[in-house]
């Protein structure tokens, strides 16, 4: 038997404050919601994921008449930013209800350099951006951007336009030529 | 010893103990907690991903292999089907056929929401709400589901959706498929007879063989070669695709000696198919006839001016009369209504007309008068040749899943 009780914990005091701290901690988190930075990654991938498959199925052949070559292909063989930017925004926005979504892009494309001084250099150029990004192409630097590419296939001289795809080229070949379309997108 | 001061008693020590054990094994729980309310958005996003991905990237699979899930019979092929999914083949994600869309917003005629989407498409023990959505660009929008609530988890996916090929004749190729052989003695010289006969045949080829091996361009063009594993986006599967055949301008037919009086009537159409280019014996290959699939009668196929023709042909003798009255005529082939012929050698559709003009030099004389005819040259073929036939093509759509 202790006579001086004074300051001891006793073994159902003990019991009883386990409980009420469970009981607490149980109760102050069910009833919060916390929106973790990691939770960002959802928002990114689903970004990424409209973005992929957009730039994918843009690189798909509508149909096999033709020269067979997919629209995406087309645009850049043509040089056709303005036609790049209507059909990506709007495969990027549409939607199945009834408001298109608010995507916004810009896209750049990387090649491989043959003539001059860039030659056997890798040269990236800025193609097109949607309405709304820096009017120059790029990022203002706020955005909170993911990032898409496709490798594509296509000539290197148009015989349409008698001109050179890429003007750092020489000569007017029928070679195939890769190069790589990277897009920014970011919700405005 | 009688002054306990200081000293630490039993109770104490138990007491210490179980709580230190509390609090650190609190302190462990208190990050899985807050993980457990985080992931609750997270898992109906993870869900919503994963059932897009199936919905837009897989073919489905169906416990009967030797029939696609989304030409199951239903309701007894119902359990059949494994898991749904809307891709043409596991090598076209993104890429979806319009029979499986269809099949797959058919409800409730075809599925029941929420039961039979849980088991072969969503899955997980939880009990999701969803709703699933696609539009078709310029065609319509499908839907099944719920209402949308205020949170939920979400994708969108960007697809394109095959559409089918189809071939249409018109006044060159009755001049085309015209036999030459000219009644010389008429008034109207090389414009009456074809074949001496009224009733003539004319054979429309579908080449199996050719359609599902050789290339799917005609002429062989270069495509991207980043898509070397896209054919069956591109190519004409007779037995799973819609063959759409149109023959327009009828109604101009008419030949220059008739005065007016002529007669054109389709008396029979016959389905054929060979599974062998080589016949035996110096014989032509023996064609068999094509029997409907179960599933596919071969009843609701013809059109004329828009308006379906039930039953037509279905026992042989219910033939379609006066032709030159119309204006166009189209023959749409269902899925599988080729099914009974095989993924080699050919089918044939042999359309048989009765065609005679009224010659007033021949005193009255009822002759037989040029029209699609094959009886001395080859079948007009279904193919790859893009001046014949317009080849299928993709269209654009999007895909949106919602889960909650």
């Amino acid at each position: 038997m202790v006579n001086a009780e004074c300051g001891q914990l006793f073994t159902i005091e003990g019991i009883a404050a386990a409980l009420i701290m469970l009981a607490t901690v149980f109760i102050v988190v069910n009833t919060t919601s916390v929106y973790t930075p990691g939770d960002t990654h959802v928002n990114d991938m689903q970004l990424e994921v409209i973005g992929t498959d957009a730039l994918k199925m843009l690189n798909t052949p509508v149909s096999m008449s033709g020269d067979g070559k997919s629209p995406l292909v087309r645009m850049i063989e043509f040089n056709d930013a303005d036609a790049f930017n209507k059909s990506f925004s709007n495969i990027l926005n549409n939607r199945t209800g009834a408001d298109p979504d608010t995507i916004q892009f810009s896209a750049d494309i990387s090649y491989k350099s043959n003539c001059g001084a860039t030659k056997n250099g890798v040269n990236t150029t800025h193609f097109t951006h949607s309405e709304r990004a820096r009017p120059k192409g790029g990022l203002f630097g706020g955005e909170h951007a993911v990032h898409v590419s496709q490798w594509i296939i296509l000539d290197d001289y148009n015989t349409t336009t008698f001109k050179n795809v890429f003007p750092e080229q020489c000569g007017s070949n029928s070679a195939k030529r890769a190069a790589l379309v990277e897009v920014y997108l970011w919700r405005d | 010893m009688t002054d306990s001061n200081g000293n630490l008693s039993i109770d104490f020590l138990v007491g210490f103990t179980i709580f230190m054990i509390a609090f650190i094994w609190v302190a462990t729980l208190v990050p899985n907690l807050f993980l457990g309310v985080a992931s609750h958005d997270i898992d109906f996003d993870a869900v919503a991903y994963r059932t897009s991905v199936i919905l837009a990237e897989d073919p489905g699979t169906s416990a009967d292999e030797t029939t696609p899930w989304e030409f199951q019979q239903l309701p007894s092929g119902k359990n059949n089907t494994k898991r749904f999914g809307l891709a043409l083949s596991k090598d076209t994600p993104n890429i979806l056929s319009l029979e499986k869309i269809n099949r797959f917003f058919d409800s409730p005629a075809s599925y029941t929401y929420p039961d039979d989407y849980r088991q072969k498409v969503i899955f997980g023990d939880y009990p999701y709400r969803f709703n699933i959505s696609l539009n078709a660009t310029g065609i319509r929008t499908w839907s099944v589901g719920d209402v949308k609530p205020e949170n939920y988890g979400f994708a969108r996916r960007v697809v394109k959706i095959k559409r089918a090929s189809n071939a249409t004749f018109d006044l060159t190729d009755k001049t085309k498929f015209n036999l030459t052989n000219w009644d010389t003695k008429s008034t109207f010289p090389g414009q009456i007879l074809d074949g001496n006969v009224s009733f003539h045949k004319f054979t429309i080829e579908i080449n199996n063989t050719q359609l599902l091996n050789e290339n799917v361009t005609s002429p062989v063009t270069d495509p991207n070669v980043t898509l070397p594993n896209y054919r069956s986006a591109y190519q004409i599967n007779p037995r799973y695709d819609w063959i759409n055949i149109t023959m327009i301008d009828l109604d101009k037919y008419q030949p220059v000696w008739t005065a007016g009086n002529y007669d054109v009537n389709l008396t029979d159409i016959k389905f054929e198919y060979i599974t062998d280019f080589t016949g035996k014996d110096g014989k032509p290959p023996a064609r068999f006839d094509l029997a409907p699939a179960a599933s596919v009668p071969h009843t609701n196929f013809m059109y004329v001016d828009g308006e379906l023709q039930p039953g037509k042909f279905a026992d042989n003798v219910n033939n379609f009369t006066h032709l030159q009255n119309k204006q166009n005529v189209t023959f749409s082939f269902a899925p599988r209504f080729f099914y009974s012929a095989e993924d080699r050698g050919s089918i044939y559709v042999t359309l048989t007309f009765q065609t005679r003009g009224f010659t007033p030099e021949n005193s009255g004389e009822w002759k037989g008068m040029h029209y699609l005819n094959t009886t001395s040259v080859p079948p007009w073929r279904y193919n790859y040749n893009t001046t014949e036939v317009t080849q299928p093509y993709l269209t654009d759509g999007v895909l949106e899943v919602a889960v909650w």
